[in-house]
């Protein structure tokens, strides 16, 4: 492990330790939900995180596109199922906050915002299923490029959701008009989990950036052993 | 209370889990690769 991961890895863990003091000692209860209000902290830090994901697969699918880069394409492979992860997240947190607020059953009300994110997860959920099954090389790189370019306009189409369909999902908390519509202590217990979930996802990144790293110079040396040992066998 | 902490379980523990998953495939993969660059000299 190198010595960046590392110290990512010991702020990441020392950021849970404070978002967890934010979430479950700063922040006050909600009087309307209870406790169960709390979810609220992670379930929408983990929707930025996953946002913010698919942005760096964009971005680095648009320039394996125009320029072939497989750094560019290194890093998306790394940022793809760290956000897929963190919309797992988000909607498997936002199904539980779900149920005892609203007796919210997915396959009976229709949602907008929950629809949506099923289809970014399914999308990038595709994303990796390319990688994974397609002729490996250029054109599995290729595929996953227009996948990653295409899937991100998903994003916008799950945030902006909410207003678009008026459906059960709550409307805007942090961009509401006239300003974020929480308690100051609650607003700055999300900015401490939300800065923690992003230092977060950033080592997952690095460290999965390092393992696809680690996996090409294997699989580079392979090909160059078995080079060598067909020239010693050729004399 | 039984949903705050089933949900926080479900989220902290997908992104422990897949943490540790990687810090594995890392290790792994760095012993490997390790193993493989003193091995080759010899040869």
């Amino acid at each position: 492990m190198t010595n960046a991961l590392r110290l990512s890895a010991a702020g990441s863990l020392l950021g849970a330790a404070v978002a967890a003091w934010a979430i479950f000692v700063h922040a006050p209860a909600d009087t309307l939900q209870g406790p169960v209000q709390r979810i609220f902290y992670l379930h929408v830090s983990a929707a930025i995180a996953a946002y913010l994901c698919f942005g760096v697969v964009f971005i680095c699918s648009l320039a394996y596109l125009a320029w072939g880069s497989l750094a560019a394409d290194r890093l998306a492979r790394a940022a793809a199922p760290v956000g897929l992860l963190m919309t797992s997240v988000n909607l498997l947190m936002g199904i539980i906050w779900a149920k005892p607020i609203w007796q919210w059953d997915p396959s009976q009300t229709w949602d907008a915002r929950f629809t949506s994110t099923v289809m970014l997860w399914a999308i990038y959920a595709g994303y990796l299923l390319v990688r994974r099954f397609a002729t490996p090389g250029r054109q599995a790189a290729r595929f996953a490029a227009v996948v990653g370019c295409f899937g991100f306009l998903d994003v916008p189409i799950t945030y902006f959701s909410v207003s678009w369909w008026r459906t059960l999902h709550p409307g805007y908390v942090l961009h509401a008009a006239g300003g974020p519509a929480l308690p100051p202590e609650m607003l700055q217990s999300f900015a401490i989990t939300l800065v923690a979930v992003l230092l977060g996802t950033a080592t997952l990144v690095l460290a999965r950036h390092r393992v696809e790293a680690l996996q090409e110079s294997r699989e580079l040396q392979v090909e160059r052993d078995s080079l060598t040992l067909k020239a010693m066998e050729v004399r | 209370v039984n949903y705050l902490i089933l949900g926080y379980a479900v989220g902290v523990g997908l992104i422990a889990g897949y943490a540790l998953v990687l810090v594995r495939r890392l290790r792994a993969l760095e012993a490997e690769m390790g193993q493989g660059a003193a091995r080759r000299p010899d040869e």
